[in-house]
């Protein structure tokens, strides 16, 4: 792991090229050499995934049982964002007919958890081969709730959502098979997990983009207090331009509420990111409260799995935002904002 | 060859505040200074003195010095180093125009990093195509065969840019090949018509133009790949160009942060410049002189002994010795000696190899890592003067490695053991013949309980020198109270000696009885009985001293000494026994050496000998020298940082860092 030290002689480079020099010492050496052969920054963030996925089947070849199973229901998460970036393209490319180019160049293209031929979605030329591609794997039942006229009017997004939702529920399905005190500690995490994204959907699309109550109700992850809740069904029968995401939140997290209450320094649309940022802030503190904890903790449990997967997490994204920062001149403030 | 750290002064000088820069250039050049502020000697005028913080201005230089660096590094140099300063060179720095000359670089740089995107991005578009053409995926693919009637080949290839595509046009009879994605049909066909695209329909032709097309596309791969190497050297050439002032900019940066470093520590008063810092004992006469020349004699100067300061605050510097670098370092990555104490380097030389060679003791094997030290040495002495960053294998490791070879050389001629064949009579005893109980074993060891019995001795030979250093140390401190009481005084040694004493009486006996009469029941009634005081007498002490310390009743201090005096028992005991045993791995590294060898020796049979034989002979012996020497390294190495240096290496020293263009090696000077 980076210490703070590294952390702010990074932060202190002076281009993208500084960056990547002071990278060659640490385990993201790899970006260095990546970038000296291609010049290219987008090759970084294909590296970085790359590594976040070579160290999730690390971790789960040192563990056996349900623990490992754990492990790649976890990884999964990955393989679900990879599905998510290719059927993007897919979809620009077959119904927008928009010229993709290269960019498939830039996917993970090698087996994930599920055996998928990730060239076989990018080239399908109608939505049933999209399927065909991904029949034999956790997302064919998903994918096949929907169809091409779905897709063609619609968009992605309903089967983005759908993916987010399939991987949190095979999660949820794996963590129930676990010893009584690892399952304890992840529904712990789980559930908070669950509602502040919950609730970050509800504040984006109830407020933003003004979703009716089915549609939002199709959004939400399962578990966690909030969904289903009284503040839930109230925030939903209210009209969307008067949806409060304080009264949401208050009884279960009072300490967001008030942030939340709290006169946003952005007007008009911004307003929606602002509050939701506060949201993404919580999550990230909340999890590091919980993570740190479990370090602390007793260390034979799956609490130090996810702790690392946490730190490791929080430091790829660090990298990811002091690259992007370095590339596009933003300023050490920018960065750090990104990063948490 | 002094055993003690070597003697410091503190200096403490005021110097004209017009003289500072003559000043803190010299201090620079002869680096033998060891800053502390004057407020800590002072705390009482420390409200008086000025002290000027120019961070802001030392933080931009080491932005703007890394800055270079980051660019050497890109071009794959080494940084500059601290061997091209040269004081008499500093000049001025003008941050702004030497960043002004980066930025020029950094530009030029990019556009070059711009067309290796372009060329990445293209690589890309062609490792698809190529990807799917040698899966004979054709269904991702459309393969066109035909003619263009309106327009050139050229401008269509121009046209189809932003798609992944290939044209081959370069063969009249076969026609032309237009090779596209067919996810991207829809844009290409279109295009295609307005070139008046005609499809060939010859059944041949179409059948060819896959091989055609691998063929292209490979070569498109190669060029490429080829282009991409060559945008890398330009970014190198680029760099090169600019090394001299690239150069010439680093060192008068790394010379200003030097300054900068220096002059941190110095205070003022409105006409004078005030620092202070240890040195070395014997660079006293020479830094006076050169401060009293620079500062042409308007100074103070006043020397303060080390023993007048509290032990703890002065910096540890020990005398340099080169040949035995390797196992300075194995000191410098345990701890700091404290000042005045005695070196451990020279001891941990001798432990280390002693070790080493009774758990590797081959002399055919040792020849081997000798050998590879010697050439590990060779090839750093070639590469002389150029910085070598990070790498595993050092030049301190190769004289290891030589080092540790010609122990177990020694061993192995003590020991009778050639790449595991006794080719000449052993000098001492055959080891092997003792751990195989072959019946070649002759003299005093006939088998592994001897083989046990003398590490047993040796480690005790061990832990009594450690004693023996940490007496001299406590005396040299004089803290007498530790000298005699603590576990590793002299009440310890004397528990730990009639313990070894006991113990091989018990042994000699057949296990049956201790030694009789009164004397073991009195050696160690006695020191036992006085531990029972250690800390009433340790109360009194530090009364006497002056400190003040808690009050306590008379029942929680009996309670105090008893727990204390119970604990020492069992650390005592315990702990020496512990320790002495700990020895019989050195035995155990012996014998599963030997008992590789052996194993390897039956291989060698079972294949019939021959060539076969020679083989596993060979493997054998590479796998023993790299599992048995790594082995007996680090456990050479633990047994010295655990059971050697708890005995007298304390670790509290503060290490001595002066401000120097030359890094010194640690702490090591050398005068």
């Amino acid at each position: 792991m980076l210490d703070e030290k590294k952390i702010d002689t990074l932060m202190r480079s002076g281009s993208i090229e500084e960056l990547l020099q002071q990278l060659r010492d640490t385990p993201y050496a790899p970006l260095a050499t990546a970038f000296d052969q291609s010049g290219d920054v987008q090759r970084l963030e294909a590296e970085l995934f790359k590594r976040e996925v070579a160290l999730h089947k690390d971790v789960a070849a040192y563990l056996d049982g349900y623990h490992a199973q754990l492990v790649i229901a976890l990884t999964r998460k990955l393989e679900v964002e990879n599905l998510k970036g290719v059927l993007r393209l897919w979809f620009s490319s077959t119904v927008k007919k928009q010229n993709i180019d290269y960019r498939f160049g830039y996917l993970f293209q090698d087996q994930i958890v599920s055996s998928i031929d990730w060239s076989q979605i990018i080239n399908a030329p109608d939505y049933h081969e999209v399927l065909r591609a991904l029949a034999d794997t956790p997302y064919g039942p998903v994918m096949a709730q929907f169809d091409t006229d779905q897709i063609a009017s619609k968009g992605v997004f309903g089967l983005e959502t759908a993916l987010d939702r399939c991987w949190f529920h095979e999660l949820r399905k794996t963590v129930e098979k676990l010893p009584i005190d690892d399952r304890k500690i992840l529904n712990t995490v789980l559930d908070a997990d669950t509602d502040l994204k919950n609730v970050i959907n509800l504040i984006r699309f109830g407020w933003m983009y003004r979703l009716e109550a089915d549609e939002l109700r199709a959004l939400m992850l399962e578990g966690g207090l909030i969904n289903g809740s009284r503040e839930f069904e109230e925030y939903l029968a209210t009209e969307p331009q008067l949806r409060s995401p304080v009264q949401l939140v208050k009884k279960r997290f009072p300490k967001l509420a008030k942030e939340l209450s709290e006169q946003p320094k952005a007007t008009g649309a911004s307003v929606v990111a602002e509050q939701t940022l506060r949201v993404e802030r919580f999550l990230f503190q909340l999890r590091k409260k919980e993570f740190i904890a479990m370090l602390g903790g007793y260390p034979f449990n799956i609490g130090i799995v996810l702790a690392y997967f946490f730190l490791s997490e929080r430091q790829d994204k660090m990298i990811r935002s002091l690259v992007n920062g370095k590339y596009y001149g933003w300023d050490a403030q920018t960065i750090r904002g990104f990063a948490t | 060859m002094n055993l003690f750290t070597v003697p410091m002064k503190l200096l403490t000088a005021v110097v004209l505040e017009s003289k500072t820069e003559a000043v803190v250039q010299e201090l620079l050049r002869l680096g033998v200074l060891d800053f502390i502020h004057v407020e800590k000697l002072a705390p009482d005028q420390a409200a008086r003195l000025l002290v000027k913080t120019e961070i802001s201005d030392r933080s931009t230089i080491l932005d703007t010095r890394m800055r270079i660096e980051a660019l050497y590094r890109q071009a794959g140099f080494s940084v500059p180093g601290s061997r091209l300063l040269n004081i008499d060179a500093l000049q001025d720095y003008e941050i702004a125009a030497y960043n002004r000359q980066l930025d020029q670089i950094t530009n030029a740089l990019q556009l070059i990093r711009e067309k290796q995107k372009s060329i990445s991005q293209a690589l890309i578009r062609v490792d698809e195509l190529l990807q799917y053409c040698r899966e004979e995926k054709l269904q991702y693919l459309d393969i066109r065969v035909g003619s263009i009637e309106h327009g050139e080949a050229q401008t269509l290839d121009s046209r189809l840019a932003p798609y992944a595509h290939l044209i081959l046009d370069d063969s009249p009879d076969d026609g032309a090949v237009v090779l596209t994605l067919r996810r991207d049909a829809s844009q290409v066909t279109p295009l295609l018509d307005k070139f008046g695209w005609v499809e060939s329909v010859q059944v041949a032709k179409q059948k060819q133009a896959l091989k055609r097309l691998i063929a292209g596309l490979e070569k498109q791969q190669s060029s490429l790949s080829e282009n991409l190497e060559q945008v890398k050297l330009q970014i190198t050439d680029r760099i090169k160009k600019e090394e001299a002032p690239l150069e010439a900019m680093w060192c008068n940066l790394r010379l200003h942060e030097l300054i900068g470093e220096i002059e941190s520590n110095f205070s003022h008063t409105r006409n004078t410049t005030i620092f202070s810092g240890w040195v070395p004992q014997e660079s006293q006469r020479l830094l006076e002189e050169a401060v009293k020349t620079a500062s042409e004699g308007e100074c103070i100067i006043e020397w303060i002994d080390a023993q007048q300061m509290p032990r703890s605050e002065v910096p540890v510097a020990t005398r340099e010795i080169p040949v035995l670098s390797p196992f300075q370092r194995m000191v410098d990555n345990y701890s700091t000696p404290e000042y005045g104490s005695i070196n451990p380097t020279p001891f941990i030389a001798v432990s280390y190899m002693a070790m080493f060679g009774l758990m590797f003791g081959d002399a055919g094997q040792g020849l081997v890592i000798l050998l590879l030290g010697v050439l590990g040495l060779r090839h750093f002495s070639k590469r002389k003067g150029q910085l070598q960053q990070g790498g595993m294998i050092t030049e301190n490791l190769c004289k290891l490695f030589v080092y540790l070879g010609s122990a177990s050389i020694i061993a192995g001629i003590l020991f009778g053991s050639y790449f595991g064949y006794e080719w000449f009579p052993p000098l001492w005893f055959n080891y092997h013949a003792a751990v195989m109980g072959t019946g070649h074993a002759s003299g005093a060891v006939q088998d592994v309980y001897d083989i046990l019995k003398i590490t047993i001795w040796f480690g005790i030979i061990i832990i009594g020198c450690g004693l023996v250093l940490n007496w001299i140390n406590l005396f040299i401190k004089k803290d007498y109270f530790h000298l005699l009481l603590d576990k590793n005084g002299i009440v310890g040694g004397w528990l730990f000696g009639c313990g070894v004493w006991g113990a091989f009486s018990f042994v000699a006996s057949g296990y049956k009885k201790l030694p009789e009469g009164r004397f073991l029941p009195l050696a160690f009634g006695i020191p036992i009985f006085i531990l029972l005081f250690k800390v009433p007498i340790h109360h009194y002490l530090k009364v006497k001293e002056g400190h003040v310390l808690a009050h306590k009743s008379i029942g929680s201090f009996i309670m105090d000494s008893v727990l204390e005096w119970v604990v020492d028992m069992l650390e005592i005991f315990s702990g020496f026994l512990a320790n002495t045993l700990s020895f019989m791995r050195v035995a155990g590294l012996g014998i599963a050496h030997v008992s590789l060898m052996a194993a390897f020796f039956e291989m060698n049979e079972l294949v019939g000998g021959g060539i076969a034989g020679l083989v596993v002979t060979l493997i054998g012996n590479a796998l023993v020298i790299a599992l048995e020497g790594l082995s007996a390294g680090i456990q050479a190495l633990r047994l010295n940082y655990y059971e050697f240096f708890t005995k007298y290496f304390t670790g509290k020293g503060l290490s001595y860092n002066p401000v120097a263009l030359h890094p010194h090696a640690g702490r090591q000077v050398r005068i």
